[in-house]
């Protein structure tokens, strides 16, 4: 891999919950425009790994680097207004606020208020769902809408790199294409994206490089194509061929 | 509602309460005008992190009467007036908010909701033991009265109940006020996120630990100036106003009004305060009925209409609009 292509890099990191160490010695890079995806079991640490490259879990040792600079431990906050945004795990929204309101809380931080309005107006264009339900709570949405409103939120923020956390959990198979599609899409518009998935099969197939977490360390890294071609990963994360 | 519409509303409140007195014609009326007020007051400080950022302190009435002890304790030898009285209670159990919420909020809402009812229980235990500094069970008494400078006439002391409520009346207007500003901005939005998705907010550069201690300062710095004012109107403060039946009290004014909407809370608070007294006149229930006819009303609002009645006005007001009825959940 290029260094000067790599926009995100974790060198050594050991990160964990107080006395519990979840990630060992977890090294990675991400390149620029790639969708890099992270598998493996249940409590192997995926989205403790997220959450340590979001600022929300503070690594005890090792560095992570961000457009070549040292981002260790800074708040979240501040990672948000360079371009690294989170998209958590499950139905993360607000449920009793509509569409509308969930796509403004996105964009929180940001202070171009008649930009923002803008904005919104573009995701609603760009995603059908939005539109027709722009002022629903998003608590009455289906699963799959809940979803999208999720990326879209996640979107406000125009992210350099974002996050995804099990964005198909729970979710109608046909939905799961449709949010994969929505993934490819928000990566071809420019975003990197780092995505921790159960279903690593339809995850490897829409990725470019990917990462098999065991027990808190990186035990298989290569292109989608290799990991899924590698006897060893296909028997544990895959199922049989 | 239209801007304009409702400041006339606001103003014809507000009119409405300055006059109430003047048609009460015993002081029983008008201390039962006060006790309104100071459960709205007491019910919107619950609210502001019960309702709004989901922190259901059990504790709350700590803030009450503390603040009425420090008031009692500390301001007369300050040589402190009334509103000086009123500013060192809340700035204190502001204070005190800050530094006990940075470990309340270190545990989840459960162990929040227990945790701040073990403070609240310690608190009493304290106020009866500290037999010295507070007086035990015999009350720290003599709290002075508050004192009044009138340009032209010499000071006053105030005594009247009637004078006390005019004295109040500023409180409750204060503390709607901050409700109000702090609910209705962005705060208010913040705020919502929290409750609704603490881990999304945190996503989106809203701390959850520091909204939710801003609601729980606020709180804390509205009822210890209650508290205060309690202090120099009853003029004895007593490990009693620490007790739990605050808390209880709290709970059915909030949950059965609405939580987290100012209407509903004023709503519960104003019928939690008046009902007693309409049994009284019409049937005579015996106290100790009253808390079982609460605790009914409680369990069927909770059951019939979750969100509280003021849900039910919600609902009547959408349907006065007609057209603004919320869509229906989608079947997809």
């Amino acid at each position: 891999m290029a260094t000067d292509n790599v926009i995100l890099e974790l060198r050594n990191v050991d990160a964990g919950y107080g006395e519990i160490e979840v990630l060992r010695n977890v090294s990675l890079r991400v390149e620029h425009g790639q969708i890099v995806t992270v598998i493996g079991a249940n409590g192997a640490g995926k989205t403790t790994l997220l959450r340590t490259i979001f600022g929300l879990v503070k690594p005890s040792r090792g560095q992570i680097l961000y457009e070549g600079a040292d981002i260790t431990g800074l708040p979240t906050l501040e990672l948000l207004k360079r371009g690294i945004a989170f998209i958590p795990g499950g139905r993360s929204n607000f449920p009793q606020m509509t569409v509308q309101e969930n796509l403004e809380m996105g964009a929180y931080i940001r202070k171009d208020k008649r930009q923002v309005m803008k904005d919104i107006d573009r995701l609603c264009e760009r995603f059908e769902i939005l539109r027709m339900k722009r002022h629903t709570p998003v608590g009455n949405l289906s699963g799959g809408q809940q979803q999208m409103v999720e990326f879209a939120i996640a979107l406000m923020l125009k992210p350099k790199v974002l996050l995804i956390d099990e964005p198909t959990i729970g979710l109608a198979p046909l939905l799961v294409d449709e949010v994969f599609r929505v993934i490819e899409e928000i990566n071809a518009s420019g975003t990197t994206i780092v995505l921790v998935e159960q279903n690593a099969r339809r995850a490897l197939e829409a990725s470019d490089y990917g990462f098999v977490l065991e027990l808190g360390s990186i035990r298989y890294q290569g292109n989608a194509e290799q990991l899924k071609q590698s006897e060893e990963v296909y028997r544990a994360y895959l199922g049989e061929r | 509602m239209k801007r304009g519409v409702q400041i006339v509303l606001w103003l014809l409140v507000a009119g409405f309460l300055v006059i109430l007195p003047q048609l009460a014609t015993t002081n029983y009326l008008v201390n039962v005008m006060i006790t309104t007020v100071m459960w709205i007051i007491f019910a919107l400080s619950f609210d502001l992190s019960a309702g709004h950022v989901g922190a259901v302190s059990l504790g709350h009435p700590v803030f009450y009467g503390v603040g009425a002890y420090v008031t009692a304790l500390v301001a007369p030898s300050l040589g402190l007036d009334f509103i000086g009285s009123l500013l060192l209670s809340a700035f204190a159990m502001g204070l005190l908010a800050l530094v006990s919420g940075i470990a309340f909020f270190r545990i989840s809402e459960v162990s929040f909701a227990i945790g701040t009812l073990g403070a609240l229980i310690i608190a009493q235990l304290l106020a009866n033991n500290a037999y010295d500094i507070t007086g035990g069970p015999m009350c720290t008494q003599n709290v002075p009265r508050p004192v009044l400078h009138i340009p032209g006439s010499g000071p006053v002391t105030v005594v009247e109940p009637v004078h006390y409520y005019y004295l109040l009346l500023p409180l409750l207007g204060l503390a709607i006020l901050i409700y109000w500003r702090l609910t209705q901005s962005r705060i208010g939005r913040a705020f919502a996120a929290v409750r609704q998705d603490e881990v999304r907010a945190s996503a989106m550069g809203i701390y959850p630990k520091r909204y939710k201690l801003l609601a729980f300062i606020a709180g804390a710095a509205i009822i210890g100036a209650l508290g205060s004012f309690q202090a120099q109107y009853i003029t004895v403060v007593c490990p009693s106003e620490l007790t739990i039946s605050y808390t209880l009290n709290l709970l059915i004014i909030v949950f059965v009004g609405g939580a987290g909407s100012m209407r509903g809370v004023i709503l519960g608070a104003v019928l939690f305060s008046l009902l007693p007294r309409l049994l009284e006149i019409v049937t005579d229930v015996p106290p100790a009925w009253q808390q079982l006819i609460y605790g009914l009303i409680l369990l069927i609002v909770i059951r019939f209409l979750p969100e509280g009645l003021d849900s039910l006005i919600e609902r009547a007001l959408q349907r006065l609009r007609g057209t603004r009825t919320e869509a229906k959940p989608d079947a997809a």
